[in-house]
């Protein structure tokens, strides 16, 4: 409860404060192209593709996890800085 | 009559033998149960049979009982199923008694069921006993007896008898009954949990026989908790508060027992445990799941520690907990819990906020600190939901927010077909080609072809192509992952590729080597 209410009021401040910046629902069109449109259209056929072949979607697991595991190194090397035993993002 | 036919004939007796034994035998039972005050009928699946000379009665596993009488009053008494000697009654089993019907009137009455996994555990070859004082003899195992104006009805072994149940849910996996369930019970008295049902050859496969480790055997789990309370905005006066419940959200209690499984093939069971007794009235949620212990590649455990148990059928029901006190009737008005509190999440377990009052009964320092501390799921929820309304979504961190959305597949809800292609044949007049059009739908091709995989099953689990390899492919796709990482953070196997800088490799020592050499 007193979690909830001081994470309630940080994040609806942060709301309010932000209320005024365009809320955005779909990505602008490049050079006339509808993006979104093809995007979505392109992913729903993709994933009505990995329903037949599924082992794209355990790969699809595997990357996914790695992509996390090197995203936990930058935030570690943002959060560390210079203390961080890094050197590849320096 | 099959059941009849199978405990009672003597196998001796040929086909030609046992028909007018069968139609002597029935004819007995109508002139004497007529003769002798009571005839007991009912139409539907017998689970329980047990006849008496004299009167037949007949329960049912819906504990139905139904009775006609001429001439007398008859009641019933049926006792518990007993095995292991002469101890009618020591386990659970059907209960009741001292139910009337008047003389010259035809009734039907319910008595409670209470499956004993001992009903299940053994055939019920073996016969009813009873003569004509209610006793008795041994080698009887199981006995009923029935009562007709005070004064057992006189029975013989032979003419008592209990048949097998037969599937509860048609061979599949299911739970088709729970108690308490639809009852009333009351507090702070202990009762049985039960669960009955059927588990499936599938189910059972690859699950020891007569194991009750339930890290590595089935299990029945009940969890139960307050989701209406009673009394709460009534009246102080009001003693059957039953019309005015309140949404209650109270704390799950879990118990669990080993289903133990006593075949290779699909099988009934029938499962008790005890409960403690509740202190608190009201409506109460009961939750019943069959759970195995979730496997990954036959392993239940990872380096002693359990996987936890994935839930393979489950039903859910209500009971009431009542007769309570004038303190609590008292304590639940003073309070005013006339406040809709959240309705009873059945895998998560909140504490109440009536935890923290400073009042005998009500207190709970663990949970009055979990309460005010730990925010529920749906606060939890509710938080993420407006991060992502009020913050990612605008601009220009919506840009990514949108591109997560739509390549996470979530952007839409309409399902998307595979697109079709078009291919016109060039128009070169020596092919007989020329002109032609050919539409190729890869949407009707992948279709065709994962019904043709679908029709791949190994005959003895029923388990697809998909659930054999699979588990295979995610183990591999695993250790490759585990393997990238572990190179990418100690520079091994090998001392090339990509350097994540989290230990020593080729660059590290190179900057080692050039420090070595500045000197």
């Amino acid at each position: 409860m007193i979690t909830n209410a001081i994470l309630s009021i940080i994040v609806n401040t942060f709301t309010i404060l932000l209320s005024w910046i365009p809320q955005i629902s779909t990505l602008p069109p490049i050079a006339g192209y509808d993006i979104d449109t093809a995007l979505v259209t392109g992913m729903g056929q993709f994933y009505a593709f990995t329903n037949y072949v599924w082992p794209i979607r355990d790969v699809m697991l595997g990357a996914g996890f790695l992509w996390g595991f090197h995203l936990l190194l930058i935030f570690l090397k943002v959060i560390l800085g210079s203390r961080a035993p890094s050197k590849s993002f320096s | 009559m099959d059941a009849l036919t199978k405990y009672t004939m003597p196998t001796f007796l040929s086909i030609s033998e046992k028909r007018p034994l069968k139609m002597a035998l029935g004819a007995c039972f109508v002139v004497l149960g007529v003769l002798g005050g009571g005839t007991f009928a009912h139409a539907s699946t017998v689970i329980y049979s047990e006849a008496v000379v004299g009167g037949v009665v007949l329960v049912y596993d819906d504990g139905l009982i139904d009775a006609s009488t001429t001439g007398a009053d008859i009641w019933y008494n049926v006792n518990t199923p007993a095995f292991g000697g002469n101890n009618p009654g020591a386990f659970g089993g059907y209960e009741g008694s001292g139910f009337a019907f008047p003389p010259n009137t035809p009734g039907t009455t319910t008595v409670q069921y209470v499956p004993d996994q001992s009903s299940i555990q053994y055939p019920f070859s073996t016969y009813f006993c009873i003569d004509s004082v209610g006793s008795y003899p041994t080698p009887c195992t199981n006995w009923v007896y029935l009562t007709i104006n005070g004064t057992y009805v006189p029975g013989q072994a032979s003419n008592v008898y209990l048949a097998q149940p037969t599937s509860l849910c048609n061979g599949s996996t299911c739970i088709s009954s729970v108690s308490p369930s639809n009852t009333e019970i009351a507090t702070s008295t202990s009762f049985d949990l039960n669960a009955m049902g059927t588990i499936s050859a599938k189910d059972a496969l690859n699950i020891d026989e007569f194991i009750t480790d339930m890290t590595k055997g089935l299990s029945i789990k009940w969890s139960y908790g307050l989701v209406d309370r009673l009394y709460a905005s009534c009246p102080l006066s009001t003693v059957v508060a039953t019309s005015c419940p309140i949404p209650f959200a109270g704390a799950l209690t879990v118990m669990r027992a080993p289903l133990v499984l006593y075949n290779t093939g699909t099988q009934d069971f029938t499962v008790s445990t005890t409960s403690p007794g509740l202190s608190e009235t009201g409506i109460y949620q009961l939750n019943v799941e069959i759970d195995k212990p979730t496997s990954i590649l036959g392993l239940t455990s990872v380096f002693g520690i359990n996987l936890g148990y994935t839930q393979i059928a489950a039903t859910s029901t209500t009971f009431t907990v009542a007769t309570s006190t004038a303190y609590q009737r008292y304590m639940a008005f003073l309070l005013d819990l006339n406040t809709s509190k959240n309705t009873l999440n059945a895998t998560t377990t909140q504490a109440a906020l009536d935890s923290c009052l400073p009042v005998p009964g009500f207190f709970n320092l663990s949970d009055c600190v979990t309460v005010l501390f730990t925010p529920t799921p749906g606060q939890i929820d509710g938080l993420i939901q407006t991060v992502h309304d009020g913050i990612l979504t605008r601009a220009p961190v919506g840009y990514v927010t949108r591109l997560v959305t739509i390549f996470a597949g979530t952007a839409t809800t309409t399902p998307q077909a595979l697109p079709s292609f078009t291919v016109q044949f060039a128009n070169v007049p020596q092919t007989g080609l020329q002109g032609l059009t050919y539409t190729i739908n890869m949407q009707d091709m992948m279709d065709a072809g994962s019904s043709t995989m679908a029709g791949f099953v190994d005959p003895i689990s029923g388990k697809s192509l998909r659930e054999i390899t699979e588990p295979y492919i995610l183990l591999i796709i695993a250790i490759s992952a585990l393997i990238i990482i572990f190179h990418d953070t100690m520079g091994i196997p090998g001392n090339g590729g990509r350097d994540s800088g989290y230990g020593r490799n080729s660059g590290e020592k190179y900057r080692e080597w050039l420090y070595e050499h500045k000197q």
